[in-house]
């Protein structure tokens, strides 16, 4: 197993900046009316081991949304947040973080489709971006 | 600390994610190899990659209702003592002893009579279903035991 030359440092990094997204995420979900539960998560690293990070649970209604870290580091991004649709754990938009920034990848309606959502078109992460995704979960709940 | 049953959900996701990163690097060696066909070392063969890919996907589904049955015993276990040796019994114990939608049941023992079709190579008349949908149908199911045991 490859091990980073500074693990420790690495993970609390990334832990911080996953809760500030977290914390900001959960912010924006409250003010836009749905109830969030910050939840802890095991992360099994092939780099830094296995360790715990903060993920969110957003429900309104019927729907559940689950926000959960992914990877610290992936080709392209540093940092990978998916967003499934629970309980089926259902692919529905993710999170990447570019030099710092996140950006929202999700197939917004009126786009093309594409195979995967990383190939999806990308919203810088906002309140209103996240607002979009979440107005289109209501839409689709059946 | 992490719950216990969100735990085996992430294992049966896992699988699922899995699938995606080797189809994607099947695909990509796929390619590279007909733009390149002396690129293949060794014995392999084209038609290995052929089958690779083509059983891909069965081989996954394998592995992802193996976790979702290895989640049910370890819940039995801890629950009720020695769990039922035949896994029709336990979808069947489990969900009684939840009270999970029959729906939700029935749609387990579909993904578990594909999964029986593709170990046992028989029964070719059981409907194909794409892992996404495997795993979705085995996370509703787990999703209805308890948070922790």
């Amino acid at each position: 197993m490859a091990v980073a030359s500074n693990p420790d440092q690495i993970r609390e990094q990334w832990r911080a900046r996953l809760t500030d997204l977290i914390g900001q995420i959960q912010n924006w979900a409250n003010n836009l009316g749905w109830a969030t539960r910050q939840i802890d998560v095991s992360v099994d690293d092939s780099e830094l081991g296995r360790y715990s990070l903060p993920a969110l649970l957003i429900q309104e209604g019927g729907i559940r949304i689950l926000v959960e870290p992914v990877t610290h580091s992936a080709p392209g991004a540093d940092g990978v947040v998916d967003l499934y649709l629970m309980p089926g754990y259902d692919d529905i938009a993710s999170l990447y973080s570019i030099e710092g920034d996140w950006k929202l990848h999700y197939m917004f309606p009126g786009t093309s489709a594409v195979a995967t959502i990383r190939d999806a078109e990308s919203k810088s992460l906002t309140c209103d971006s996240l607002r979009e995704v979440l107005d289109e979960m209501k839409k689709n709940a059946v | 600390m992490p719950s216990k049953r969100h735990e085996w959900l992430t294992r049966i996701k896992a699988v699922e994610r899995e699938y995606k990163s080797i189809h994607y690097a099947t695909v990509f060696l796929r390619d590279a190899v007909a733009d390149n066909p002396s690129s293949l070392k060794g014995e392999l063969r084209v038609r290995d990659l052929d089958e690779a890919s083509r059983n891909l996907e069965g081989t996954y589904i394998i592995r992802l209702f193996s976790e979702f049955e290895t989640c049910l015993r370890a819940f039995w276990m801890v629950a009720y003592g020695q769990p039922p040796t035949r896994t029709r019994d336990l979808l069947d114990g489990v969900g009684a002893r939840r009270i999970i939608p029959f729906d939700q049941i029935n749609n387990a023992h579909r993904v578990r009579e594909f999964r029986n079709s593709l170990v046992h190579a028989r029964n070719a008349n059981v409907e194909p279903i794409p892992i996404d949908r495997a795993r979705s149908i085995l996370c509703h199911y787990s999703a209805r035991l308890p948070i922790d045991w």
